[in-house]
């Protein structure tokens, strides 16, 4: 679904990115994980669009990158974003997919606010009155009830509480489920061996694994996600 | 074009939810008090001294609408990640900035029209000339809201985009001055150069000012009225491609 080939990207004379190439396959959970400053926000930001220049080809759903039609097919939702803070949720939903040129289904969306215990009330109060948690999760529902089948993030359950983050999780594992494709970052480990098929491992810019998390623990020779990813950033 | 109406309508949306829109109409209403006040404390031509604040303040608002609150909401968008979030959407960069550009226009259009309405009820100038001078000032906002969001999406800081709308405010306003100080004051080449680059690259917003005809019901050429919409297009066409062009090259 989603195809890298050679990127990289430098910010000034600082390389972020080296020659990285992986492919996210259609139906797929693929995480990308690394430490902080990795290059995991730099891929996400230049997959979706928003880094324009770097060497390197990208396709999604056998678009290339650039091409008028490149981002109907994918919805992204950043770390810590605010949704605007003068609309209602109703409208925040409406006006997101406006931009996709789809409507609001108010079943679909009431049914997603019940998985993700958002309180339906709050969709008709204005963004502003939201605590992070709960704007997250707006931007989730948006985002699910969007058709667009491939979804992107860039550290989605960062700064959420326990619970928040866990109906997160089962949110993403049912859209997943349901046959959405989903590509994302996170520094959590934990958050990988739950929920995703695929990862890539990322440190100072450079690739260093993408297949599966068995297939992780097994170069490494080791049972457990954690000790692997220290064994591979430390060789 | 469904697109950029959708980011025009919440554009709009957002300066009237914000409260904003009532700030500068209390600057509007307050333009009357403070004209009385200057009528009393001028010895001479007390009655157009109290149209000129008038107008001067009414303008002013108009004005501070387009550069405060492009670069105020603008800034918010960018940091709260929502502009991100939107710009991954199906939306290309020009959608982007024409529904911004009508949305704010959308908001100075009722300020020009109050500002119209007020000067009407306080019978400051001809209908005709409060007509032209409404029309006038309209039509420079799509300059000034341009420039706003060039400088908004070019610079890191609100503050920075703020003073740099400001100034482009000043010297587009300044044109001529500017072009006779350089040119007809000294004898230096360069200054002279510089002043006659500036005079005839730079759009000129003292073709927008229909005051005099308001203050002193001076006769306008038709060919100035008739020009302007022409003027507008041209160079909100040239402020439009570099906004286009700095906002295609910025990475967030």
């Amino acid at each position: 679904m989603i195809k890298v080939e050679n990127l990289s990207k430098a910010y000034k004379k600082n390389l972020a990115v080296k020659d990285v190439s992986f492919e996210v396959p259609v139906g797929s959970v693929y995480g990308l994980i690394g430490l902080n400053g990795a290059g995991k926000t730099t891929i996400i930001k230049t997959v979706t669009g928003l880094i324009k220049k770097f060497s390197g080809n990208i396709t999604v759903c056998g678009i290339e990158w650039g091409r008028k039609d490149y981002r109907r097919n994918f919805v992204f939702l950043p770390e810590l974003f605010t949704p605007h803070h003068f609309l209602t949720g109703w409208e925040y939903i409406s006006f997101m997919n406006s931009l996709h040129d789809a409507g609001i289904d108010r079943d679909k969306t009431l049914a997603l606010a019940e998985k993700l215990a958002f309180e339906p009330a709050l969709l008709n109060k204005k963004c502003r009155t939201y605590s992070k948690g709960t704007a997250q999760k707006l931007g989730l529902i948006q985002v699910l009830s969007t058709p667009a089948k491939l979804l992107i993030f860039d550290e989605p359950m960062s700064g959420l509480d326990p619970l928040a983050r866990a109906q997160f999780k089962s949110a993403l594992i049912e859209a997943h489920e349901q046959g959405h494709t989903v590509f994302l970052s996170t520094h959590i480990l934990h958050d990988i061996d739950t929920m995703c098929t695929h990862l890539g491992v990322i440190n100072k810019g450079e690739l260093l694994f993408s297949g599966t998390p068995s297939g992780f623990k097994e170069k490494n020779e080791v049972a457990d996600l954690e000790k692997a990813f220290l064994k591979e950033i430390a060789k | 074009m469904k697109i950029i109406f959708t980011i025009a309508k919440y554009t709009a949306v957002e300066a009237i939810r914000d409260n904003f829109i009532f700030v500068v109409l209390a600057l509007m209403v307050a333009s009357v008090p403070l004209g009385i006040f200057i009528k009393s404390v001028t010895l001479f031509g007390a009655e157009s001294s109290y149209s000129a604040t008038v107008l001067m303040v009414l303008s002013i608002a108009v004005i501070a609408i387009s550069v405060l609150y492009v670069n105020i909401a603008t800034r918010r968008e960018l940091d709260g990640k929502i502009m991100l979030v939107i710009l991954s959407r199906p939306v290309q960069n020009w959608q982007y900035l024409l529904g911004k550009l009508f949305g704010f226009w959308f908001i100075t259009t009722l300020y020009c029209a109050v500002s119209g309405m007020l000067l009407a009820v306080l019978r400051i100038g001809s209908l005709k000339s409060i007509l032209i001078y409404v029309i006038g000032l309209w039509l420079l906002q799509i300059l000034i809201i341009f420039w706003s969001l060039f400088f908004a999406l070019l610079l890191n800081s609100m503050v920075g985009g703020i003073l740099a709308s400001l100034l482009a405010w000043f010297f587009c306003t300044s044109v001529e001055t500017l072009w006779y100080l350089s040119t007809r004051t000294t004898d230096n080449i360069l200054s002279q150069i510089v002043g006659n680059l500036f005079y005839y690259l730079m759009p000129n917003y003292g073709r927008y000012d229909f005051g005099h005809a308001v203050l002193y019901d001076a006769p306008i050429p038709i060919s100035s009225i008739v020009t302007l919409p022409i003027y507008t297009v041209i160079y909100g066409a040239i402020v439009m491609l570099l906004a286009w062009m700095d906002f295609s090259k910025k990475e967030y």
